[in-house]
């Protein structure tokens, strides 16, 4: 095993996926390297039975339509292109294979407050929303909505800004920026409480401005696609796939020799064996990459971890419901004060006051979702705020114990929402509970952490490591579309340009 | 090759990179950025491509001659000569 490999990319997530097809699309010998038996990472799948559960994806931001694309094209040059259709563009699958079904609407509810705001797709919503329960803040969203339009997302070298305070500039009504931010900090903040102004912007268009969509397979359609470009580029260059990504492969050692004139990378599994390359990319996250050169000089890791659990009803709750009939996920809050508490719980193991709910089976055409719920099963996930140290602390017996807890909490938090009569009442008819130790496990996050470290390496760059590049969470992307824009970027950046 | 084959090179990889995109209505004098909304990540797929297909290494610094499809033509002819 004395090749040494153009790169070397560390876990097929999505970013790491992505870094490899664009580097064996520009003809690079490429090794992909997983610890975990299946691809995805973060966002992973499962069966149970004859059920199918996705882990991690709830819906794709950024959605777009490439027909509607150009629409927009000549009305606003400076219009930054939907990062969706980009990273679709860039890996050549075709924007039809994602079969994406569009949100009908999501709600954010603040149920202590009793306030609630309804947004879709279409941007007139939300905006008719705040203007009949906020009517003196409309015309400073308005505003707000034209800053967010004109900023330029392109400087990755922008300090730190306090999204909170920038956007308590155009609103005064601290509700209505609570509840602005509740959507934006659940789906991609590692920072409690607050996002970082740039990040916000990008955060605010892909929910807000574009807006949520799934495909119709869930997150294993996307990996999927990924896999088989992956192979269709394996076969262009007549190399085996399976010699490429390589399963069950735990990196354990980076190390560069100083000593040799190439400088080149080693990367050390826990099997003894070892791979050289000119490039290293790990994906795996800023910490845990720290850990792999066995530097010890920083302490980065993430906070926010989730539970999830996941049940699976004999009905579909959404069918004709008064109030939920369109709604395809709700980020709910009963934190009084008109707060919603974004960050790791300190004395106790999950925040009930808060949770993300998802309908996967809410998604798509009125007629397509009638048709689903006429065949009567019906999903929904809770994303809850967990503690990672209470969940890795206790015992087997505990821990289980714990897990029983959270499914009844969840079934409580269920029937607020639904408020369904005892009369005809769903029943529960599998379950499962994800904690933070889980997402250690098979992510290999430290702490669970889903979001990763507070401090991105934006330009991918672990100095003072040479050819040595982070993508994924922690280079500052976030989401599905952003850690396959990442992948793709790092590569584009590091592995086309550095041979010119 | 005639200008007409180096204009059709350049149109086919753009279809690869941009299958969604009409381009039957293509002027030649005007920005390939504007027209068909192509960003820096796909003027690197074209590098990509002619570097892939045709064997021609394009240094960054040329890379504004690709601006339009006129300037392509007239770049890439001297370049693909058979």
């Amino acid at each position: 095993m004395n090749q040494i490999y153009d790169v070397v990319v560390i876990g097929a997530g999505m970013s790491g996926l992505a870094a490899t097809i664009r580097s064996l699309m520009f003809n690079k010998s490429v090794l992909l390297l997983e610890m975990h038996s299946v691809a995805g990472g973060l966002n992973s799948y499962y069966k149970r039975g004859s059920r199918e559960f996705d882990v991690g994806l709830h819906a794709l931001t950024n959605y777009a339509h490439p027909k509607n694309q150009n629409k927009n094209k000549n009305k606003n040059q400076n219009q930054n292109k939907n990062a969706l259709l980009k990273v679709l563009r860039q890996l050549r699958i075709p924007f039809e294979k994602m079969q994406l079904e569009q949100q009908k609407s999501s709600m954010i509810d603040f149920h202590y407050d009793g306030c609630t705001l309804t947004f879709s797709n279409e941007i007139e919503l939300l905006i008719s929303e705040i203007g009949a329960r906020f009517p003196r803040e409309i015309d400073n969203f308005i505003k707000l909505l034209e800053e967010i339009n004109s900023y330029a997302d392109d400087d990755l070298y922008r300090p730190y800004i306090s999204a909170k305070a920038r956007v308590a500039e155009f609103i005064s009504d601290p509700l209505l920026v609570e509840m602005i931010f509740t959507p934006l900090l659940l789906y991609g903040s590692s920072w409690e409480n607050d996002i970082d102004y740039s990040q916000f912007v990008i955060m605010f268009r892909s929910i807000y401005l574009e807006g949520f969509s799934k495909p119709k397979g869930g997150v294993r359609t996307i990996i999927n696609l990924l896999l088989s470009r992956l192979k269709d580029e394996c076969a262009c260059s007549n190399k085996d796939d399976k010699d490429v990504l390589q399963f069950n492969k735990r990196v354990v050692e980076l190390k560069i020799d100083r000593d040799t004139k190439d400088k080149e990378w080693k990367i050390k599994l826990q099997s003894g064996e070892v791979f050289k390359s000119k490039i290293v990319i790990s994906t795996i996250g800023y910490q845990e990459t720290l850990h792999l050169l066995d530097n010890k000089s920083k302490n980065v890791v993430g906070k926010l971890s989730f539970t999830e659990s996941i049940l699976i009803l004999d009905r579909d709750v959404n069918y004709q419901h008064p109030k939920h009939q369109d709604t395809s996920i709700i980020f709910y809050n009963n934190n009084s004060n008109k707060k919603f508490s974004y960050q790791r719980p300190t004395d106790v193991a999950v925040d009930k006051n808060s949770a993300v709910i998802c309908f996967p089976n809410n998604f798509g055409t009125s007629s397509e979702r009638v048709e689903r719920a006429e065949s009567t099963e019906s999903m929904v996930r809770f994303s809850m705020l967990a503690n990672y140290d209470f969940w890795s602390n206790y015992s087997q017996k505990d821990y289980s114990m714990e897990k029983e807890k959270l499914l009844e909490e969840t079934k409580i938090l269920l029937d607020k929402i639904i408020q369904s009569d005892n009369q005809d009442k769903y029943k529960i008819l599998v379950h499962d509970i994800f904690t933070p130790k889980t997402i250690y496990k098979y992510s290999g996050h430290l702490a669970g952490s889903v979001y990763g470290a507070e401090i991105k390496l934006k330009d991918g760059k672990l100095l003072p490591y040479e050819n040595l590049y982070i993508a994924g969470t922690d280079q500052g992307f976030l989401g599905i579309v952003g850690s396959l824009l990442s992948g793709i970027t790092i590569a584009n950046f590091y592995v086309l340009k550095e041979q010119e | 090759m005639t200008h007409e084959e180096v204009r059709q090179v350049v149109v086919d990889i753009i279809a690869d990179i941009a299958p969604d995109e009409d381009l039957s209505n293509l002027k030649g004098d005007l920005l390939l950025r504007e027209q068909l909304g192509l960003d820096s990540m796909d003027f690197l797929d074209i590098v990509m491509e002619l570097r892939k297909k045709h064997k021609l290494e394009i240094p960054p610094e040329d890379y504004p001659k690709l601006a339009t499809l006129d300037s392509c033509v007239s770049y890439l002819s001297p370049k693909l000569i058979n």
